[in-house]
């Protein structure tokens, strides 16, 4: 236990010392993080949006009701027959139902409004090349137990253009934010080096290894940076409930960033922030501590 | 304990420190290392502690080829190498106590051993009654008695003292003499560089004298010229 002891007093003290650098650190991470969680959940409702309108399908075949398993049965071969046809899926009823709810699981309301009775049978397909979906459309145009036929290729192309600018810039504004963390917690790391050039010579003088001279050091970095990465979590918590939960239901068949989305980003980005951290303490160090 | 065979050092800017120099050094001994600034006794100091990488020629301590010495074994030939500076190189915001003790922390040390050894250690060299003081507290000859308390603590095999009685007036000077005398008769083998000529004299005890990074004399029971 002396040694974590140790090792913990060295690094709170120059966390004290270098207070105001160290600050500039963490909330510099903290603003680089905030945007690359952002951009995560940009791309996250983004998709949850395309889910929503198309099925993830370049080209869906709905089915007139009741459905008849021959018909699916003739369909799924002439589209299978097709060489233009990469991929033909059957979505029955209770399977576009489950898919609904699950869509729309943080909006309660909508789901429990909506009987499942009007969501149609369907066929997914998947193109090669999205440009053939005429010869689709003109092999199955007119066959029986066909509601209509609704090609997504042109309207998954412009939401991912426009997204597609979006997520990029702003993942552009995460890194340059990234780098500047990381330079000003290399140079937090390198200012407490000087700051203890002396305890650093006798604990080499004494025979300390490398690890255990450098290890407060990276620790102090890791420390900073995981702050930094913790207040973006709780701030984009904050975005989420102050922005996105108002909207639940204004839009009908929209569906939202839920809290599990930014759940499911909190490991990133304490991932990203540590690593940021380990690599400005090694760059911060180098050279410094050669035996 | 310590073998030099045909050692040189030649600095990057063309200097040449050390010239052919062969020593040994037997567990054990006191060995004064004199000569005039720039002689080449830091120089010999350095390379013991493989600060420096010697030129040509081996060194061998405690019977390991320095020159074969991996980087990350240099701190176990360190924990084995006590070291004393002219300028007692003690911490300023930790006490007597703790700066002893940070000896034993940064090594890995478990707390209990740090609370036997320390004050023992402390004890030893005279200084019992000051372990919650300051170096700002005390004399240079009881700071220099801390950082001979600190080299010694984890029994080292060498004790090498780079000039430890450069900033000290000459009767703190014999006491601290007297003290390493004792460290060298009790606990271990002794290298000290030193131009303090009265101090050499009185001592009687081997004496190397480096000229230009040449051995010019070694002597048993020397004086200082």
């Amino acid at each position: 236990m002396a040694r974590f002891e140790s090792l913990f007093r060295e690094t709170t003290s120059g966390l004290r010392r270098n207070g105001l650098v160290a600050f500039a650190a963490i909330s510099t991470t903290f603003i680089a993080l905030l945007l690359f969680g952002l951009a995560l959940l940009i791309s996250r409702q983004v998709s949850l949006m395309i889910e929503a309108t198309t099925g993830n399908v370049e080209v869906a075949i709905y089915l007139t009701d009741p459905v008849n398993p021959d018909t699916v049965h003739s369909l799924t071969t002439t589209l299978n027959d097709l060489p233009v046809v990469a991929d033909v899926q059957y979505e029955t009823k209770a399977e576009a139902c489950e898919r609904f709810k699950r869509l729309f699981a943080n909006q309660p309301a909508l789901v429990n409004n909506v009987s499942c009775d009007v969501l149609p049978a369907s066929l997914r397909v998947k193109l090669d090349d999205p440009e053939h979906y005429d010869q689709v459309a003109a092999v199955m145009q007119g066959q029986p137990g066909i509601d209509r036929i609704v090609d997504n290729h042109d309207l998954l192309d412009k939401l991912f253009d426009v997204t597609r600018v979006f997520r990029v810039g702003v993942l552009l504004v995460a890194l340059v934010m990234l780098v500047s963390a990381a330079v000003l917690i290399a140079n937090t790391v390198r200012m407490g080096l000087f700051a203890r050039r002396k305890e650093i010579g006798i604990m080499k003088l004494v025979g300390a290894t490398n690890w255990r001279i450098r290890l407060p050091f990276l620790v102090e970095g890791l420390f900073e940076s995981l702050i930094g990465a913790i207040a973006a979590i709780f701030f984009l918590f904050g975005l989420k409930v102050a922005f996105i939960n108002p909207l639940y239901g204004t839009i009908r068949f929209v569906p939202w960033v839920s809290n599990g989305d930014v759940v499911a980003i909190v490991p990133w980005l304490l991932v990203v922030g540590a690593l940021v951290a380990v690599v400005a303490g090694m760059v911060g160090m180098r050279r410094f501590l050669d035996v | 304990m310590i073998s030099c065979q045909h050692v040189t050092k030649t600095y990057k800017n063309g200097t040449t420190a050390l010239d052919d120099v062969s020593v040994d050094v037997e567990k054990g001994e006191f060995v004064f290392i004199v000569g005039a600034s720039g002689s080449g006794k830091s120089t010999f100091i350095r390379l013991l502690l493989k600060e420096e990488e010697v030129t040509k020629g081996e060194i061998y301590v405690a019977g390991k080829n320095l020159a074969k010495l991996t980087a990350w074994k240099i701190p176990h030939l360190r924990r084995n190498i006590g070291t004393v500076f002219q300028d007692f190189k003690l911490l300023s915001d930790k006490t007597c106590f703790e700066n002893v003790a940070f000896a034993l922390e940064v090594i890995g040390k478990p707390k209990h051993v740090i609370d036997q050894r320390v004050p023992e250690i402390l004890d030893y060299v005279g200084l019992a009654d000051k372990l919650n003081n300051y170096p700002d507290e005390l004399s240079g000859g009881e700071q220099q008695r801390v950082s001979i308390a600190r080299a010694c603590v984890n029994r080292p095999l060498v004790l090498l003292a780079d000039e430890p009685t450069g900033n000290l007036d000459p009767s703190t000077s014999v006491d601290i003499m007297r003290l390493l005398d004792k460290v060298n008769r009790i606990v271990t083998t002794v290298v000290m560089a030193t131009h303090d000529q009265a101090i050499v004299d009185a001592m009687r005890r081997r004496v190397i004298e480096l000229d230009a990074g040449k051995v010019v004399r070694d002597q048993a029971r020397g004086v200082y010229s």
